[in-house]
């Protein structure tokens, strides 16, 4: 339910960080959205559209997003597995663990610019 | 005999930050940084931060006015209470003798660190031994935000239904201690322990769980022990 308030994060994050030359050359923003950040990636596709309205300057920047599903690593047998059915559990050893090592992800993992050769 | 805890934080699960790659940049990351500022105060202090979360009506105040009674001989408590609007809860608590400070949230449907920090600023903490914080009804959105507490503690009522852990999975997943609550209605609801019990552990096999009653008292004093034990151990850090 937060997309719009994160995507205006978001842009408020590039603009901050970038010249506005260096803004006419993005091409896209990726963002990495785990299983478990609680954010729905085509929602916030549609607060990404709501934001564009009001920001011109990213008319022509797109938002890709890559959803990350939830993965455990094993402490036992050292083995890393994707959860299914919220099961936190290894396939290999059956061993429960909590060690989550994807999944959490709420990142602006890229910022691509255009090529200019 | 004070039992040993690995460390407060029991949980190794992230709250809000996250195994990020260097080049990302994470959105909660400012709130992690406070709640890393008010884990230290609190540290420093060596005062208990518990962070009581759940769904509207679960009895999350109900649960803090028979625990301030329980304890208040033993512990000096405060609490912190969110609620989108009016300063309800915090007389409630304050009418049962506990020293409450309400925060409104004006519409927010969570806390954030930068919330509690502003909050315990104006408190006297002096001689104060555990903190709650009464979180925002809402099994979703407190889940992300680390508030710098001890120990996460949601509640599930049960007139709610025994499947709720894993349609919110993130809360239970951050938790080191759920709590049942309203146990004496069980035998007028069709909620039972045991399936939630397995949704809790499939989740999270470390999660402790106790079923109480914060009306008609059962099962209060096996809350109050694992409070007091947690204390000690903050106490002798």
């Amino acid at each position: 339910m937060h997309e719009l308030s994160i995507i205006h994060q978001v842009g408020a994050y590039i603009i901050s960080t970038h010249s506005e030359a260096e803004l006419q050359q993005i091409e896209a923003f990726e963002m990495h959205l785990g299983q478990l950040s609680n954010i729905h990636p085509d929602l916030l596709q549609n607060a990404y559209l709501a934001y564009q309205e009001t920001h011109p300057i990213f008319n022509k920047i797109l938002l890709k997003t890559t959803l990350i599903p939830t993965e455990i690593y094993c402490n036992q047998c050292h083995q890393t597995t994707q959860v299914e059915h919220y099961k936190f559990q290894c396939k290999f050893c059956l061993t429960p663990s909590q060690n989550i090592v994807k999944g959490n992800e709420l990142t602006i993992h890229k910022i691509i610019f255009k090529d200019l050769l | 005999m004070i039992k040993q805890f690995h460390h407060l934080r029991t949980s190794k699960n992230t709250r809000g930050s996250i195994n990020c790659d260097n080049s990302s940049f994470h959105l909660l990351q400012a709130n992690d940084f406070v709640a890393e500022a008010i884990h230290k105060k609190m540290s420093a202090e060596k005062i208990l931060v518990v962070n009581l979360t759940s769904s509207p009506g679960s009895g999350k105040t109900s649960l803090l006015q028979a625990t301030g009674t329980l304890l208040k001989d033993k512990f000096h408590i405060k609490v912190l209470v969110g609620d989108l609007e009016t300063e309800r809860d915090a007389d409630r608590l304050k009418e049962s003798g506990v020293d409450a400070l309400q925060i409104t949230t004006s519409g927010v449907c969570h806390l954030e660190a930068q919330m509690i920090w502003q909050a315990i600023e104006k408190m006297d903490l002096k001689g104060t031994d555990i903190l709650f914080i009464e979180n925002v009804g809402n099994l979703v959105c407190p889940s992300s935000f680390d508030l710098g507490e001890d120990f996460r503690v949601t509640l599930i009522a049960s007139t709610e239904g025994d499947d709720k852990p894993k349609k919110y999975p993130k809360m239970f997943l951050t938790s080191e201690l759920v709590l049942v609550t309203k146990t004496d209605l069980l035998p007028y609801v069709p909620f039972k322990l045991e399936h939630l019990e397995q949704d809790v552990k499939d989740i999270n096999a470390e999660t402790e769980i106790i079923a109480l009653s914060s009306l008609s008292g059962i099962n209060l004093e096996v809350w109050m022990h694992w409070l007091e034990e947690r204390v000690l151990f903050k106490k002798n850090q």
